[in-house]
């Protein structure tokens, strides 16, 4: 019920946000922010801020040699702009750090066992990703030509994608063997 | 092609979410009625395959690499509509558990490449696989991604339409679709390419190269 | 309990695994299924769980064929499914609940026994599973993953309980638990999946050995086929290499070593 409430909050929030312009309420609702995540501020925003400092940097500086040769104003745009993104961007990963996303979706039974799945086989296969990586850098003399660094990420989709139809079918025999499909019938 | 929230106005992303809708539900029967009861655990093994397909890099000339999409390589294996619902719960996960990916633009992303690119790559494929079968994985996948990105750059290019404050500035991302086409279609030409021969080397050991009904 | 009677299987358009196995199961008895990599041991467990559809002949639980269509019928699955529980040898395939604790409680909730949250509890800790109550079952390590599945098996009761390769996961201590663990379990059945033919011989007393053709080549006392230094190598389950002796000869004979991997 709490994270179904978090979530549904911050998407009424993150859409209301996109309705102001002001960029002192985008300011002062930046600060709010940063108050309600207290000592995890520093670390969230520098997340933040790697995360939009290509786009933003680019629109930015993009706009501003625009509309200066057209000898038009930018600033509004640019503080607006990048106060919006940054909060929005801060309160997702703010919410990332306290929603549970399992108990978010418990609304829908079926939903939640294809989240609670998909996070397991995730892990099985960021770790089997991993090894292929690893296994390639080990193998390698120098720096591998194109060629040879198309044929080992071909492997790796390929052994992701024959992994996944195993897994698809013991995942199902699995659950077949605890009964979840005889309530299904 | 990650558009971080702010950049789209409500109007926009508010529309995509209303066509996304019908879109999501039809693939939930379709996907149901096509997996039965195996629709749980394999669409979740799907949705983690897409999840874990974007981390693997496709090495481009320059020695750079980008991520791939995966989405052409799902719909050729597995069909539009697992690949649209995969696809979508991927930019779900991402965007709610590690704060990547903007939840506001979800549904533009997920119509743009979890749909259409799917949907024209499986289209592609289709006409070209009775005169070479190599060519149509290759031709279907790239155009797949081109298109994406050239949906996702026109979705860009209206923001300025969207309205603009009193002294002139746009409230949203400002460039014109003169701008975002070039800008965001030129390298996914090459990306396009790249995640167009690496679909192609995997379905080709795989087996799999069947476009599902 | 379970009768097989002459089952083979082949996976669609694939070559036999398994071929005219004919055995019984008792009550009580403490079987260990024996064979090499690939000579069709999982597929077997899977076939007596009803998992898989035998290409040829019967499997009959408690007297009754054991059908897909006989598993449809939700009555007979309930009770099916409770007395035979299968623990996978990856067993993140069989977990697919929130928390250790709701996978625990999924199975006796649906069996519709009186406070399923308490029996959670109490098999997560003959488990030592308890700290881990609330954790999502994805976070725990492979062996706490085995304990979970073994759990969440045993919560619902069962009489016959499949154990596929149910150490391969474990390190040594770990497996030592699970030795007792089974040991100290009365009234059940268990018939266990393993390469490893020391820790076969504190699993069970009594042997079904495939070959490498997936044929039922031996069914009979445990610690007689241990000693069968021939059938062993014709299941590939012996081997024979170099021994190297202080005085520089060598020498190589058919062998098994006797310690716990």
């Amino acid at each position: 019920m709490k994270d179904r409430l978090l979530l549904s909050v911050w998407l009424v929030a993150v859409v209301g946000i996109t309705f102001i312009h002001d960029p002192v309420w985008l300011g002062g609702l930046l600060l709010l922010a940063f108050a309600l995540a207290g000592k995890a501020t520093p670390a969230l925003l520098k997340r933040a801020l790697i995360a939009i400092a290509l786009v933003n940097i680019a629109v930015s500086a993009g706009f501003v040699i625009s509309a200066s040769l057209a000898g038009e104003p930018w600033g509004l745009f640019v503080m607006r702009l990048n106060l919006r993104v940054l909060l929005l961007t801060f309160l997702t990963l703010w919410l990332a750090r306290h929603l549970d996303l399992v108990r978010a979706v418990d609304f829908s039974r079926s939903l939640q066992f294809v989240v609670v799945l998909a996070l397991g086989q995730i892990k099985t296969f960021q770790r089997m990703l991993t090894d292929y990586r690893m296994a390639f850098r080990s193998r390698s003399l120098g720096r591998p030509d194109l060629k040879t660094r198309m044929r080992s990420a071909g492997r790796q989709a390929g052994a992701l994608l024959e992994k996944a139809e195993l897994q698809a079918t013991e995942v199902n025999l699995g659950m077949r063997s605890r009964g979840f499909f005889d309530d299904r019938a | 092609m990650h558009i971080p929230d702010g950049l789209i106005a409500p109007q926009v992303y508010l529309a995509a979410y209303a066509a996304a809708a019908p879109a999501w539900a039809w693939a939930v029967r379709k996907v149901a009625r096509d997996f039965d009861e195996t629709l749980i655990p394999r669409l979740a093994v799907l949705t983690a395959l897409a999840f874990v397909l974007t981390t693997v890099m496709i090495p481009l000339p320059g020695g750079t690499s980008g991520h791939v999409i995966g989405v052409g390589l799902l719909a050729l294996a597995f069909g539009i509509w697992p690949a649209f619902l995969a696809y979508s719960l991927v930019l779900v996960l991402q965007s709610l558990l590690f704060g990547a990916g903007g939840i506001t633009v979800l549904a533009v992303n997920a119509l743009a490449m979890g749909l259409a690119g799917a949907a024209v790559t499986v289209g592609v494929h289709r006409l070209l696989v009775g005169w070479r079968k190599p060519v149509a994985v290759i031709v279907g996948v790239w155009c797949g991604v081109v298109v994406s990105a050239v949906l996702v750059a026109l979705v860009l290019g209206i923001q300025p339409l969207m309205g603009s404050d009193a002294s002139g500035q746009p409230l949203f991302f400002p460039f014109g679709p003169a701008v975002t086409l070039p800008v965001i279609v030129i390298p996914h030409l090459f990306i396009g390419a790249g995640e167009a021969v690496l679909t192609w080397m995997v379905l080709s050991v795989t087996e799999r190269r069947r476009v599902p009904a | 309990m379970i009768e097989l009677e002459r089952v083979g299987f082949r996976y669609p358009e694939g070559p036999a695994v398994l071929a005219d196995i004919s055995f019984r199961l008792e009550t009580e008895e403490r079987v260990v299924l024996l064979g090499a990599n690939g000579c069709g041991k999982s597929s077997l467990l899977k076939l007596i769980d009803g998992l898989l559809d035998p290409s040829s002949g019967e499997i009959r639980y408690q007297g009754e064929a054991l059908t897909a269509k006989r598993l449809r019928q939700r009555d007979f699955a309930l009770r099916f499914r409770r007395d035979v529980g299968m623990v996978f040898q990856s067993p993140e395939a069989m977990l697919f609940n929130a928390t250790v604790a709701e996978e625990i409680a999924y199975g006796p909730e649906r069996l519709g026994m009186p406070d399923p949250a308490s029996v959670a509890k109490l098999w997560a800790g003959r488990l030592q599973l308890e700290k881990y109550l609330d954790t999502p079952p994805y976070h725990l390590s492979g062996g706490e993953k085995q304990r979970l599945a073994l759990a969440c098996v045993l919560a619902c009761q069962p009489r016959l309980l499949l154990l596929d390769e149910p150490t391969a996961n474990l390190d040594p201590r770990a497996t030592g638990w699970l030795v007792d663990f089974l040991l100290d379990q009365q009234g059940l059945t268990t018939l266990v999946t393993t390469q490893n033919l020391s820790l076969a011989a504190e699993l069970g007393q009594r042997a079904l050995i495939l070959g490498e053709d997936g044929r039922l080549i031996y069914d009979g006392p445990l610690q007689a086929a241990l000693k069968d230094t021939d059938l062993l190598w014709q299941a590939n389950l012996a081997h024979a290499h170099r021994h190297r002796h202080d005085d520089g000869t060598e020498h190589r004979h058919v062998h098994v070593h006797q310690d716990w991997g």
